[in-house]
């Protein structure tokens, strides 16, 4: 883990590259991206994510797809990182799904980009979009590329859509459409998503005060008619204070009417909170 | 959240219209590859609708790229619509990728139907 404010690390398939526009509309959100900008970011990050769920794995859903934020003020920066065969983004081959436009548009699209590796460690391509005209100068493509691999390469593919994230301003909003999207997925009805958006909404504004760090990391495990998340570490005693927390004015309807199962388990580094939302009420 | 589909539409005249709503990606380009080769198995001009897309990344680029040769090598009708009014992306990746006068792209779904059906004519 490193400073990013929002990283978000998952199973590298086809259907996840939608996940990671959510959470880029969460952040263009809170920062009032400009409409166009915020959609030359999601196509050049979209782009980045395809050449990893399309070239990095021999076999797709066996790696790990991480893309990682960092907005202030006056841009984005953003990491998409692979730990797979090194395969660059590439010209057009015919017998691909992708047409070799990937790496012209990142190009096209970024300020500034920079791809990192190769080899058999997976590769980075580091993107910086300038938020307002007047920052960095924006003019013309300047890329590279080097050799230098991802670091650490430290391949965690499990199966669940994890976001490590700082509690502020953007928790919510990408945690909330990270959220629906999976809840749409698992065939939640309208209400019942809603109400997923709640639990996720009421954690992100109160587990500030219950984590030991500057990130608590929170893993959607989707599977039919139901999501587990899981929410750490937090510490010692943290869960059932969160728990506390979430009851407070404002929900109109408790934590234990929302979701189906509350759970605290230990971890290594804290105690994670556990909550399976379910499609049914 | 507008529900990512592909509808088929029929001009009186026979030519088809398929209409990509919502965000169109890797994950969904083979189902669109899927549409369109049905559309060209059955021998009609066809014109893609973008209008309603709020999103289209390269492998959907790549797709009607594809639909594109196949309609030349069938000697049909295609074109590509988009009015203005679809998400902000859908243009500027057209643009970007210098793929607007290729598919051709025009600037409405009559514009769009009326060349496909005057290049069905022509062949």
């Amino acid at each position: 883990m490193n400073d990013a404010e929002l990283q978000l690390r998952l199973p590298a398939k086809p259907e996840n590259v939608a996940l990671v526009r959510q959470a880029l509309s969460g952040i263009g959100d809170v920062m009032q991206v400009e409409p166009t900008l915020l959609a030359d970011i999601k196509t050049a990050v979209t782009e980045a994510c395809n050449n990893v769920v399309l070239h990095a794995y021999s076999d797709a859903g066996d790696g790990t797809l991480e893309v990682e934020a960092d907005p202030d003020r006056e841009r984005v920066v953003i990491v998409v990182r692979d730990y797979g065969n090194g395969m660059l983004p590439r010209p057009a081959d015919p017998d691909e799904t992708s047409p070799g436009l990937g790496l012209p548009l990142i190009a096209a699209l970024s300020d500034r980009f920079e791809i990192v590796g190769g080899g058999d460690r997976g590769i980075e391509v580091r993107m910086v979009f300038m938020l307002k005209e007047d920052g960095e100068a924006a003019a013309g493509v300047n890329g590279s590329v080097s050799a230098q691999a991802p670091d650490p390469p430290t391949d965690r593919s499990d199966q669940a859509a994890g976001v490590a994230i700082t509690p502020g301003p953007f928790m919510a909003p990408v945690l909330g459409r990270l959220t629906a999207m999976l809840a749409a997925r698992a065939d939640f009805s309208l209400d019942r998503l809603s109400d997923a958006v709640l639990v996720t909404d009421a954690i992100s504004a109160n587990v500030s005060a219950c984590i030991p760090g500057r990130l608590v990391e929170v893993t959607f495990q989707d599977g039919d008619h139901k999501i587990d998340l899981s929410v750490g570490p937090l510490v010692e005693g943290g869960a059932e204070r969160l728990l506390r927390a979430m009851e407070l004015p404002g929900l109109e309807r408790s934590i234990e009417d929302l979701a189906e199962e509350i759970g605290v388990v230990p971890g290594s580094d804290g105690e994670y909170l556990q909550v399976r939302l379910s499609s049914e009420s | 959240m507008e529900p990512n589909r592909i509808e088929l539409d029929r001009s009186d005249d026979g030519v088809v219209v398929v209409k990509v709503i919502g965000e169109h990606d890797v994950y969904t380009a083979p189902t669109l590859r899927d549409q369109l080769q049905a559309v060209v198995a059955e021998n009609s001009a066809f014109v893609v609708d973008l209008t309603p897309a709020t999103f289209v990344d390269s492998s959907i680029l790549r797709v009607l790229l594809e639909a594109r040769r196949e309609a030349e090598g069938e000697g049909l009708g295609f074109a590509v619509a988009l009015d203005g009014s679809e998400g902000p992306g859908v243009r500027r990746i057209l643009e970007v990728t210098g793929l607007m006068p290729i598919f051709p792209v025009l600037g409405s779904r009559e514009e769009a139907l009326q060349t496909a059906r005057s290049a069905k004519a022509a062949s």
